[in-house]
């Protein structure tokens, strides 16, 4: 029985069986983690009655009285697809009206054969 | 049903499914803040604004990234720490009458008295821990969480989170150990 094996049991918060409780017990710094581990479960004090009620009351009251607005799911356009689909919409666009530009500066009507 | 289908519900305008998530979750996040040495009004508030939070920002949970235990203890610790400090900067106490949450009926005034001195030195112990190890091992220390879910709350690594829990309890024990001897 080692102190090791006794205090990894601990920490798992498992229920030590009679070997191990006798070596907590003779041993000082696995007897102090035993106590620990008991007083932090001591430490447990419950919920106050009617917790959740309150919890749904705000919630409610929040939304004004009547049953509350559900967290509203994200629209379309909101998804992180959507976002990078109207950018690369976005971007086609501007690529395309540059290229439009570009075109009717560089290629006059005249380079096509028109009147000198 | 599990947690990822109860906040689909939420979501989906079933106001009822969120009542099933608080009263799951009620009980783990009222010991976390006992934990933290709060006075049971404080922990009322802070629980409460805990699932109010929740419940707002239902909508941004992604259970693919983590538990709904993880995400509603990271809000829960983010509050804690906040009155931590409020606290601190107060000035104020935390006066916790541990032997009147843990009475039994068995229980003589001597035998209060004791475990009221021992809950306390606990608490002072634990109050005594270093920030990141003080919310490391309270967290650790709810069995609701899985240690992973504990790193992704304190956003650390695994290997972190045990490391810290081992000082954690290297501490409690040298501290609570020197009081015993002291005796």
């Amino acid at each position: 029985m080692t102190c090791t094996q006794t205090q990894e049991k601990l920490a798992r918060g498992e229920a030590l069986d009679d070997l191990e409780r006798d070596h907590a017990l003779a041993c000082a710094d696995c007897g102090i983690l035993v106590a620990l581990a008991s007083t932090l479960d001591a430490l447990d004090p419950g919920v106050p009655a009617g917790f959740a009620d309150r919890v749904m009351a705000r919630i409610t009251a929040e939304a004004g009285g009547s049953a509350p607005e559900p967290p509203r799911p994200p629209r379309w356009y909101e998804g992180r697809w959507a976002g990078a689909l109207l950018t690369a919409a976005a971007a086609l666009v501007a690529l395309l009206n540059a290229a439009k530009f570009f075109i009717s500066v560089l290629l006059p009507v005249g380079s096509f054969g028109g009147a000198p | 049903m599990d947690d990822a289908e109860l906040v689909r519900k939420v979501v989906d305008g079933e106001h009822d499914a969120f009542r099933e998530l608080v009263l799951r979750y009620e009980r783990p996040l009222f010991r976390f803040f006992a934990r933290f040495g709060f006075a049971p009004t404080v922990r009322e508030d802070l629980a409460q604004e805990t699932f109010l939070r929740a419940y707002r920002a239902l909508e941004s949970f992604e259970p693919a990234r983590g538990s709904l235990a993880a995400w509603l203890f990271t809000i829960a610790r983010n509050l804690a720490a906040d009155e931590r400090a409020r606290a601190r900067h107060q000035g104020e106490v935390q006066a916790v009458d541990v032997a009147a949450e843990t009475p039994s009926r068995e229980d003589g005034p001597a035998e209060l008295n004791e475990r009221a001195e021992i809950l306390a030195r606990v608490q002072r112990a634990l109050e005594g821990l270093p920030g990141a190890l003080h919310s490391t091992f309270v967290l650790a220390e709810i069995k609701d969480l899985s240690l992973v879910d504990v790193a992704r709350i304190e956003r650390c690594a695994l290997g972190t989170v045990k490391s810290r829990v081992h000082r954690a309890r290297e501490q409690l024990r040298a501290a609570l150990g020197e009081k015993e001897r002291s005796r």
